[in-house]
């Protein structure tokens, strides 16, 4: 290996582990505020670019089907739980986040499916319509066990994955999509040409990646986050409901995966199933930092990525063997360094 | 119910076992078949979760090493089925003890994503490695044989694996507790999710994956011959062996549960292949992970304990106070109050 194929390597690499970063990111995020190791969190990537590839061939997307579903089904939930509570006033409330608000983009993509649209209204309605899935999922499927232990919403998590996998292929098929470039353009630095789309999904990630630190530490609703993770009963002490600030986790993870979700369309080709490995290889990532740490979380996620880079070069069968054979040593090393506080805390 | 009646139950529901090819189809026998296949690896993840408490996503891969070295021995190398299945145990048990003394230091949630990754890393070795036969496995497996009488036919084959499941349990080293609660009463409470990663814990967490081995093995042996119902004489990696589902509707606490959680598995799926096709149709094979998917998350949410707890309850009061009531804590079915009522 010269260099020059070095530094070809290293810039794919640091492009996937671009992606994987805000994936990892996510990751983190939702597993600090809920406790959910939200396995599923790759598949919302992959349903991203599976819908931005059906608007752009004119089809409806499947995705408008699974929303319909999943917000009838957080509907039917909340209603239920708020007419045993005998909180009737709340209804309308209720109807109007987890029917009406889901469903607006869901309805908007129906008409607008089959009209030339322009590509930034392409991906805006792609990522509203798919914005909503991980909170309705969260309210059906992970509020009713909030109280659970972290290995049994692990277990849930895994078994939703399977869900969802299921219900992909049966609302977008088999066929693998890869959509239009966001950008086409290449230039050369230094004798290495280093295409726009690359640039754009570093850019992407570094500004995300700012914004959500300014959001963590200059704006009450991060600060409330970031205080439902450390302390779940003291934050509701001081009138934070872990509920609502559960939700919120998950819309903003959700708005981190569906960005690398179109920003990864284009570059490779994503089938029904694809979002399975992305999220595990963004999930080595977060495991690096400790679930707990988003600057280490944004290395383990760049080191995963120059791994794979590397590896695909030696061996590219065995790429995948090397990359979650990484986690083991991360993992000794983890529980070397980091007793799972967390962990006793969320026992207790 | 007394432990006399208990242990006549038990010799009555063998009796039954045994009698079970005389009384019944070709078709249940292949059934029940595939139940005390999945029912041995099952018995592993319940030795390990329910009562060692860690939990594995990673056990198919234990399932996939017997099978793959027994696979290789006898259809590459041409040596006998029996040493075969040797390799299968010993390769098996290797890597359990390799993997344990590895991973074990790790707690709770950490230790579960192990097995993720090394369950992952497995899967995509034998997909690559072109002595295994690479995406399509191996082929012409020779079955087993005893005395010149080869193991191929349902009701043959039938007992083989009712004994290793029987056998199983007490192979391991833990007597057939067949409905009791977890093994070691201290055990339990103290490994709970490996709460203290290095602890006093780990000797009885290592021993916990060493049990793993027997039953693995074993069903690395049954599945050998019994591939070929579905790809003909052949041993390929497949995903999804629903393990966990089965071991969480049975019941994570109790040995038998691996057996109940395998039978209403199979029997479930059975039926559900053989009715959403009238449903949907051309889309049932996707539909059966979904259905699935749904009912364990249902399952987890409504009923954390299995389903043989639940069974428990109705049994007499004594049977169910030695058998249900002083449930300790497991890895997922966790009842705080229950444990600290006991």
């Amino acid at each position: 290996m010269d260099s020059e194929i070095a530094a070809i390597l290293a810039l794919d690499g640091i492009a996937s582990g671009a992606i994987y970063l805000l994936i990892g990111l996510g990751f983190v995020l939702i597993f600090a505020v809920t406790r959910v190791i939200f396995v599923p969190f790759g598949d919302i990537a992959a349903f991203t670019a599976l819908t931005l590839a059906s608007l752009e061939a004119g089809h409806r997307p499947g995705t408008i089907g699974l929303v319909a579903v999943l917000a009838g089904l957080a509907m039917a939930v909340e209603g239920a739980s708020l007419v045993r509570a005998g909180a009737l006033a709340q209804l309308p409330q209720a109807l109007c986040y987890y029917l009406v608000l889901p469903l607006v983009p869901a309805i908007a993509v129906w008409f607008a499916a089959g009209a030339a649209l322009s590509m930034p209204l392409r991906i805006g309605l792609s990522v509203a319509l798919v914005l909503p899935i991980a909170p309705l999922l969260d309210r059906i499927v992970f509020r009713p066990i909030a109280d659970a232990s972290v290995l049994l919403l692990l277990t849930v998590a895994v078994a939703l994955h399977f869900a969802l996998v299921g219900l992909g292929l049966l609302f977008f098929g088999p066929e693998g999509v890869r959509t239009q470039p966001l950008a086409v353009t290449s230039f050369t630095v230094g004798g290495l040409i280093v295409n726009a789309q690359t640039v754009l999904i570093v850019a992407a990630s570094i500004v995300f990646s700012g914004l959500l630190f300014l959001f963590f530490e200059f704006t009450l609703l991060g600060k409330a986050l970031r205080a439902t993770a450390v302390n779940r009963t003291g934050a509701r002490l001081v009138g934070i409901r872990p509920a609502a600030t559960g939700t919120i986790a998950y819309l903003l993870a959700s708005l981190l995966a569906t960005l690398s979700g179109v920003l990864i369309a284009p570059v490779t080709t994503i089938f029904y199933d694809s979002g399975f490995l992305i999220g595990l290889k963004a999930f080595v990532g977060a495991i690096i930092g400790g679930m707990a740490s988003y600057p280490v979380t944004a290395l383990g996620a760049l080191l995963v990525g120059q791994l794979e880079s590397f590896a695909s070069f030696w061996s590219s069968a065995f790429k995948e063997v090397v990359v979650f054979g990484l986690l083991i040593p991360v993992l000794l090393w983890r529980s070397l360094s980091f007793v799972s506080a967390q962990e006793d805390e969320a026992e207790e | 119910m007394t432990p006399v009646q208990l242990r006549l139950a038990g010799a009555a529901a063998i009796g039954l076992l045994a009698l079970a090819p005389a009384l019944l189809s070709p078709f249940s026998i292949t059934l029940m078949n595939y139940i005390g296949i999945y029912a041995l690896a099952v018995l592993g993840l319940v030795l390990l979760t329910g009562i060692g408490g860690m939990l594995s996503f990673g056990q198919a891969a234990f399932v996939g090493i017997a099978a793959y070295a027994t696979a290789w021995l006898t259809a590459k190398q041409g040596y006998s089925p029996w040493l075969g299945l040797m390799l299968g145990l010993a390769l098996t048990g290797a890597v359990a003890a390799l993997l344990g003394a590895v991973t074990l230091r790790l707690g709770g949630h950490f230790l579960s994503l192990s097995t993720i990754a090394w369950g992952l890393a497995i899967y995509f070795l034998f997909g690559n490695l072109p002595m295994l036969g690479q995406f399509n496995g191996i082929s012409d497996v020779p079955p087993i044989s005893i005395g010149g009488v080869a193991l191929v036919s349902g009701v043959r084959i039938y007992y083989l694996i009712w004994l290793a499941l029987i056998a199983g349990p007490g192979a391991g080293g833990e007597p057939a507790r067949l409905t009791r609660g977890p093994g070691h009463p201290g055990t339990a409470r103290r490994t709970g999710h490996g709460r203290k990663p290095g602890h006093r814990s780990v000797p009885h967490q290592a021993r916990d994956v060493r049990h793993r081995r027997a039953p693995v093995g074993a069903l690395g042996l049954a599945l050998r011959p019994y591939e070929p119902l579905r790809q003909p004489g052949a041993v390929q990696r497949r995903r999804r062996h629903p393990l966990l589902l089965m071991a969480m509707v049975g019941g994570m606490n109790y040995l038998l549960g691996a057996v109940v959680g395998a039978a209403i598995v199979t029997v479930l799926k059975n039926s559900i292949q053989d009715y959403l096709p009238l449903i949907a149709r051309g889309a049932s094979g996707q539909l059966e992970i979904v259905v699935f998917a749904v009912l364990f998350i249902l399952l987890l949410q409504r009923a954390r304990g299995g389903i043989l707890p639940f069974v428990l309850r109705y049994l007499p009061a004594r049977a169910a106070r030695r058998a249900g009531r002083c449930r300790l804590p497991s890895a997922v079915g966790r009842n705080r109050s229950a444990a600290r009522r006991c």
